[in-house]
């Protein structure tokens, strides 16, 4: 057992702090950065209240429920900053990947005090693929947004198709790397392979003005 | 999961990577209308909800999901095909009161035998609304393209109203019985299939117009889920097929509209 918000508090503060002496969008971006880290941890309390109510377990709640509830977790922070302010498509971007960032800083450090950091390789690949994935999972959101919002299609059904698709990449993760073998190394190319392909296709469609 | 459902779901991905793949290549070389993009976001929403089956098939065969994640792609299948359906009659400023509501008990009373055979509240309810809203705009746009006329409307409704009836049944007469009912039911399905597939293939091989094949393509395919959730057993791996072809033959009407 970790103690989970002893640990938010104590990485939090230098970064809380670091705010007092920041300002326009680097401040921003830590700001998002800490609700990042701030929704992995209330992530984890829904995950546990699920894990109990629904007698799934643990390990089935972390499998199957928790991509449901960390996109959905995600996504909140994003929503409000998106609907509450009226910030550039830039911005919006720009807090889209520091949610991202913070959610997978937060769930690494609890991952390695909850695992341990002795396999250095290991650790290197869990942090590179679970980093990519929630950071790139948020990003594809946000462009998606950002691109439905420029079409005039943006609509709960609109915000809604992107969290399910989200949902299910980042499900189709989970139950790859829950068990050991092919699987796993499946799982751990699937989010930098699936970057690579967001990154061509938004570079193509995404800076062009040609949707009808 | 049996072996001819494993090979039926192999070969669905299959075919969803090539729609993936060539719907791309459309948008790459070609206008991009907002239902195009909806599209491709119901291929992936597919794709990524088959690959999870696969994937949870191959690694824990023998173990009963205990939750169906891959039916969040499926939502986002039908929110897709509802969005891309509303943007295309978003100019229509008639009523939807009579369709919501038509749609909603049809959809509810289906919802309700899924929960009778599965016992998944929540997914299935969540399934039912989801599917409303994809209904709700597809019965609008078919009456906006008049692909059937009115005594057509109340054969269809007739038609779900046994079929409903007969699954509902199913549950109450002794089981020598349920195998007649269920008979039934899939005769009656596979008629209004036939119907659907045939009329989609008519309006793609005819000088139409574009917008009654859209429709009719959607109506195979609205059709095709409905039947798939019905069905069980063998009935299930060929429907399966069906509602693969149908998701073909919306791709190829997609294309012949971005085209046109």
């Amino acid at each position: 057992m970790i103690y989970a918000e002893n640990i938010l508090i104590c990485i939090a503060i230098p970064l809380l702090l670091s705010l007092l002496f920041l300002s326009g969008s680097v401040r921003k971006y830590m700001a998002a950065f800490l609700l990042g880290m701030v929704m992995c941890l209330l992530s984890a309390y829904i995950n546990g209240f699920l894990a109990l109510a629904t007698g799934m377990g643990e390990r089935d709640t972390a499998v199957f429920l928790s991509p449901l509830v960390e996109e959905l977790m995600k996504l909140l922070p994003l929503m409000f900053f998106m609907v509450l302010t009226d910030v550039r498509e830039k911005t919006l971007t720009m807090i889209a990947i520091a949610i991202g960032t913070g959610f997978a800083t937060y769930e690494n450090c609890c991952y390695i005090l909850t695992s341990g950091a002795d396999n250095l390789f290991y650790v290197f690949i869990r942090g590179f693929a679970v980093g990519i994935m929630h950071i790139v999972s948020i990003l594809a959101l946000s462009i998606w947004f950002t691109l439905a919002k420029r079409l005039k299609v943006f609509s709960l059904p609109a915000v809604s198709v992107g969290v399910a698709i989200s949902m299910i990449f980042h499900a189709l993760y989970n139950l790859l790397v829950s068990k050991a073998g092919a699987s796993t190394v499946t799982g751990f190319i699937l989010p930098p392979a699936m970057s690579i392909l967001l990154y061509f296709l938004y570079r193509h469609f995404g800076n062009k003005e040609t949707v009808a | 999961m049996n072996f001819f459902d494993l090979c039926m779901l192999i070969f669905q991905i299959v075919v969803l990577l090539i729609i993936l793949v060539r719907s791309i290549m459309v948008m790459l070389h070609h206008e991009r209308p907002v239902t195009m993009i909806f599209f491709v976001f119901a291929t992936v929403g597919y794709l990524l909800s088959d690959t999870y089956w696969l994937a949870y098939e191959l690694l824990y065969s023998q173990v009963r999901m205990p939750f169906a994640a891959n039916e969040i792609g499926e939502w986002a299948v039908f929110l897709s095909l509802g969005a891309s359906l509303s943007d295309r009659i978003k100019k229509i400023s008639a009523p939807v009161i009579k369709e919501l509501l038509g749609t909603s008990i049809f959809v509810a009373a289906n919802v309700c035998l899924w929960i009778g055979w599965s016992g998944e509240w929540i997914q299935d309810i969540i399934t039912g609304l989801v599917l409303i809203y994809f209904y709700t705009n597809l019965v609008r746009f078919m009456k906006q393209s008049e692909i059937l006329s009115n005594g057509m409307w109340i054969g269809l409704a007739c038609i779900c109203v046994i079929i409903i009836a007969a699954n509902a049944a199913g549950f109450f007469v002794p089981e020598d019985l349920v195998g007649l009912l269920d008979t039934i039911a899939y005769i009656l399905l596979f008629i209004v299939m036939a119907y659907f597939l045939i009329r989609t293939v008519i309006s793609f091989v005819g000088s139409g117009k574009t917008e009654i094949l859209i429709s009719f393509s959607y109506a195979s395919l609205a059709w095709a889920v409905i039947f798939l959730y019905t069905s069980s057993k063998v009935v299930y791996a060929i429907v399966m097929f069906l509602l693969i072809l149908s998701f073909f033959l919306l791709y190829m009407a997609h294309e012949k509209e971005v085209r046109v």
